[in-house]
């Protein structure tokens, strides 16, 4: 009964998905970054198509490398970028599953189950993000597998083992889910009975720091575990990450990045943000689904704190925010069926349940019709014009001798449709890494493609602002914000 | 191209030795796969009265210090029909004068057979007794074992509540605290009887031990009884009997396991070892297991025998890659990958830390410092003389050498106090 139901969810989601997901959201820099480092791993055996300066570990462009390697998706896919969504369709599937499976070992209903993955699947928020090639999208599935493997009802001793080390492989696509760890592990903890303890932790930790510790272990082999002068490290990029990266501001702030990052969410979905935070809250005082409520939680608390907020932040926290209101759902339900059989408390279960209904049948009149239009924007509007009439004309105007600097969103684009490497610049790179050498400096460049990713970033990168000070308008693309502009710098 | 070629075949290498130590690892934690199969690995609870009776065969050669107070022993176990019959060589007549007195000592129960054939092994001494066998199970000792006395009445109802032909119960070397190699020594009998051995009983093909096990007359003589000329006459056995289709039953409580002790000097663990492995390879050679029915089993039975010479590479090859790794400036992916058969050593080094507690407390001692230690930073020694064992058997088959070389015994083991018992036996 479980698989069939599996089943509809995943299609109806992968639906959902498919439709549309190449025109939207439009491509992004950090998923042009993805691809083209998997590309690099594909063509040049090599982690990066610059320099590879551990800002994340590799595994999850690895990943990605593997599975258009073994589709051909660089072939067939219409741009770059999109061969990678290609994958996210497959992992988000994957993902819809576990959620479910998840859902139900923490001992929901089969019906508050069924509401988590709706939630997680047709949320317009989250299938923004679903679409996207990021890595969080990548390492989701295998978070869910550990926490799924974790409550293991025969306790067996192989899904512990596999939990360790699905959990591993997340952290090890996406670093920032080490947060998530503590909670599989007190999760495990509970499930783990004297008779094969001593043996399963044993396994447990030393699969996990073993799996893990492989990062640095293959940093020490490249020498750059530690910082010198001439080479980039895992020290640094992690010194840099935590405390060197220029803040965003508070989340309060509308002017601030972190309150237009805080806002872009909201407008897309505010309702699983909002009731999911509330479920959460309220769950703190659920032993039974504590956890789920303390996750949510802390995220939100970490929004408060001042520092770096990538806009992509919110989407490790969707599974939990969806598995806090179906669990809440699922906690009133059941709260109204534990009492002893008496006149009153009769009453009292019908009340509840009467509730539950009621909140449900809202959630749905209320929710619902807001969660059709952004849905149904996904699946129809066309967010990606701008870059495929740029992408059109690079390729038609550019001459191979002249410089570019460009979106990352573009850059493996630019160079499969056969523009020389050492041409196109990834527009950050010319001030931030010391291996790409121009001589004659912001000069060189013949034309700036510029994106909002790219006018957004500039204050940081003082050559490419003197070339874009330095350029005229040939052509725009789209308008407002998102538009791009195909600049020709003098000289 | 060639360095292509290298890589590739580095890799497949990297990538079996990686199998091998984690299927090894599996496999030695497989009675602890669940809390369920945990509790079932020990004894049936007790309920019903006797009903087989008992012929426990006592092979014994050049025995003097020991069997007396075995044959004892084993008198004094608390079950209504059994006999003991006590083997020893025509030329042996230290050993049967020990023995003769036993017998007078406990004239209803012991009786001494005297076994004519030469040269001398165990198996034609087993054989020898079969013929004064009356008993429906035969059980088979050493020398130089500590028995419960209750151990025939919970064999008997293995027997009966596994419906089996066969009942393997443990046997564990106790004397972990006795030298640098004899804490490895205990644990892998530990993990073999406690956990391994319930595997291959549940996949239907069992290398069985020589000592502690009980077998169905009416199977033994079906057979024919032991292979005379085999150097592990219970490895064929075993082989023997899954062939036939014998139901096998594996039995380890701390509380009736049959205490032994470790061979007194490295050279006889060498030499003991060194048999084994040759039996091993006998069986191998002879084919019996080439029968087996269907290829999951003949798979089984191939990587199990075959196990002490795989063993013996893969133990020193690890060590061996990480170490060139280490010094000889590898490329940096062919690095990583020699650490992935590191992963399930290191695993498996860390079970092995946790188990010498769990065995120690069994045994009500305890292990101390100098013991995990022993069994951490002997590994590598020992995993050198289990391949100077594999060698010397491969040697000596190879050249043909048959003889058996005996491992004398001092009771060092006697010296611990019995176990708690788990449950009451009242009927």
């Amino acid at each position: 009964m479980d698989i069939a139901v599996v089943l509809v969810l995943m299609t109806v989601m992968g639906v959902i998905h498919a439709v549309g997901m190449n025109s939207f959201p439009a491509r992004f820099d950090d998923e042009g970054a993805y691809m083209s480092q998997a590309w690099a791993v594909l063509t040049r055996f090599d982690l990066s198509h610059y320099t590879y300066w551990y800002d994340h570990p590799p595994l999850g462009w690895i990943v990605l490398a593997v599975y258009t390697g073994l589709t051909g998706g660089l072939m067939r896919a219409p741009y770059g970028v999109a061969a990678g969504r290609e994958a996210m369709l497959l992992f988000n599937l994957v993902s819809v599953a576990l959620l479910y499976v998840l859902a139900r070992r923490l001992g929901l209903k089969r019906p508050f189950a069924v509401i988590v993955v709706v939630l997680f699947g047709l949320s317009p928020l989250g299938i923004f993000y679903h679409r996207m090639v990021l890595l969080d999208n990548l390492a989701m599935p295998l978070l869910l597998a550990g926490f799924v493997l974790v409550l293991s009802p025969g306790r067996k001793l192989g899904a512990h083992v596999s939990a360790a080390a699905a959990l591993a492989m997340a952290v090890l696509i996406r670093e920032i889910f080490v947060i998530f760890v503590p909670f599989a592990t007190w999760l495990y903890w509970k499930n783990t009975k004297p008779e094969n303890r001593r043996y399963s932790v044993a396994l447990t930790t030393t699969t996990f720091f073993g799996l893990v510790l492989l990062y640095p272990i293959f940093a020490l082999l490249r020498g750059e575990l530690l910082p010198r002068s001439d080479r980039v490290s895992l020290f640094d990029a992690i010194t840099w990450q935590l405390f060197e990266r220029q803040g965003s501001g508070s989340v309060f702030d509308a002017s601030s990045p972190a309150g237009e990052v805080t806002a872009s969410w909201l407008t897309l979905d505010p309702w699983i943000l909002l009731i999911g935070l509330a479920a959460a809250v309220i769950l703190l005082f659920v032993p039974r689904l504590r956890w789920v409520g303390l996750v949510v939680v802390l995220q939100g608390l970490m929004l408060l704190r001042p520092g770096y907020l990538p806009v992509m932040f919110v989407v490790p926290v969707l599974p939990f925010l969806a598995l806090a209101i179906g669990g809440i759902l699922d906690e009133s339900w059941r709260l109204g069926s534990q009492r002893l059989p008496s006149r009153r408390s009769g009453g009292a279960m019908w009340l509840r349940r009467g509730l539950v209904a009621a909140s449900v049948t809202a959630l749905v009149l209320v929710v619902f019709p807001k969660y059709q239009v952004g849905v149904a924007r996904a699946m129809e509007f066309d967010a990606d014009q701008p870059f495929v009439k740029t992408q059109e004309w690079l390729e038609n105007n550019l001459e191979p001798d002249e410089v570019l600097f460009v979106d990352g969103a573009l850059w493996l684009d630019v160079v499969q449709s056969g523009h020389p490497q050492e041409n196109t610049i990834w527009f950050y790179k010319l001030d931030s890494d010391p291996g790409v050498d121009l001589s004659g400096g912001w000069e060189s460049v013949d034309y700036i493609v510029s994106s909002e990713v790219v006018r957004n970033a500039i204050y940081d990168l003082p050559q490419m602002e003197t070339a874009l000070e330095h350029s005229e308008v040939v052509e725009v693309f789209g308008e407002g914000e998102g538009r791009i502009e195909i600049r020709r710098v003098e000289g | 191209m060639f360095s292509i070629v290298l890589t590739v075949v580095y890799a497949l290498l990297m990538v079996l030795l990686f199998t091998h130590a984690s299927v090894t690892l599996a496999w030695m934690l497989y009675t602890w796969r669940s809390p369920q199969a945990a509790n079932g690995a020990g004894f049936a609870m007790l309920r019903r009265k006797p009903k087989h009776s008992f012929t426990l065969l006592v092979p014994a050669r050049h025995e003097e210090e020991v069997l007396g107070e075995t044959l004892d022993r084993l008198a004094m176990a608390d079950y209504p029909d059994f006999e003991i019959l006590a083997i020893i060589g025509h030329d042996d007549d230290g050993t049967r004068e020990v023995a003769e007195r036993a017998a007078q000592r406990h004239p209803h129960l012991i009786r001494v057979v005297n076994d004519h054939s030469w040269p001398k092994n165990k198996p034609k001494a087993l054989n020898t007794a079969l013929e004064y066998a009356n008993g429906d199970v035969i059980g088979v000792f050493d020398a130089e074992d500590e028995v419960h006395p209750w151990l025939l009445r919970a064999v008997d109802h293995q027997f009966r509540v596994a419906r089996a032909d066969v009942v393997q119960a443990g046997v564990q070397l106790v004397n972990f605290w006795s030298n640098w190699y004899s804490v490895r020594n205990v644990l892998e009998y530990f993990f073999w009887f406690k956990s391994r051995l319930h595997l291959h009983a549940r996949k239907g093909f069992i290398p069985l031990g020589g000592n502690t096990v009980f077998v169905r007359r009416d199977w033994l003589e079906e057979i024919g009884g032991w292979d005379p000329e085999s150097l592990t006459e219970d490895c064929d056995l075993g082989v023997r009997l899954s062939l036939a289709g014998a139901r096998f039953a594996v039995a380890y409580d701390p509380a009736f396991i049959t205490r032994e002790e470790t061979p007194a000097t490295f050279f006889s663990w060498l030499k003991q070892r060194t048999r084994w492995n040759q039996g091993f390879l006998q069986v191998l050679r002879k084919g019996d297991w080439k029968r087996l029915p269907d290829r999951r089993r003949r798979l089984l039975a191939w990587y199990t025998l075959a196990n002490p010479f795989i063993q013996a590479a893969t133990g020193v090859l690890i060590p061996v890659a990480v170490a060139t790794v280490i010094w000889g400036g590898f490329p940096v992916w062919l690095a990583i990958l020699t650490f992935l058969p590191v992963l399930p050593t290191v695993a498996t080094l860390i079970v092995e830390v946790v188990a010498l507690g769990e065995l120690a407390s069994s045994l009500n001692r305890k292990a101390r410092l100098r013991d995990y230690l022993r069994l951490v930073l002997g590994s590598f020694f020992y995993q050198l003389g289990l391949s100077v064992a594999a060698v010397r058997a491969l040697l000596r088959e190879m050249a043909g050498d048959k003889s058996w070389e005996k491992t004398d015994h001092v009771g060092s083991h006697r010296e611990i106090a019995t176990a708690k018992q788990r449950y009451s036996l009242v009927d």
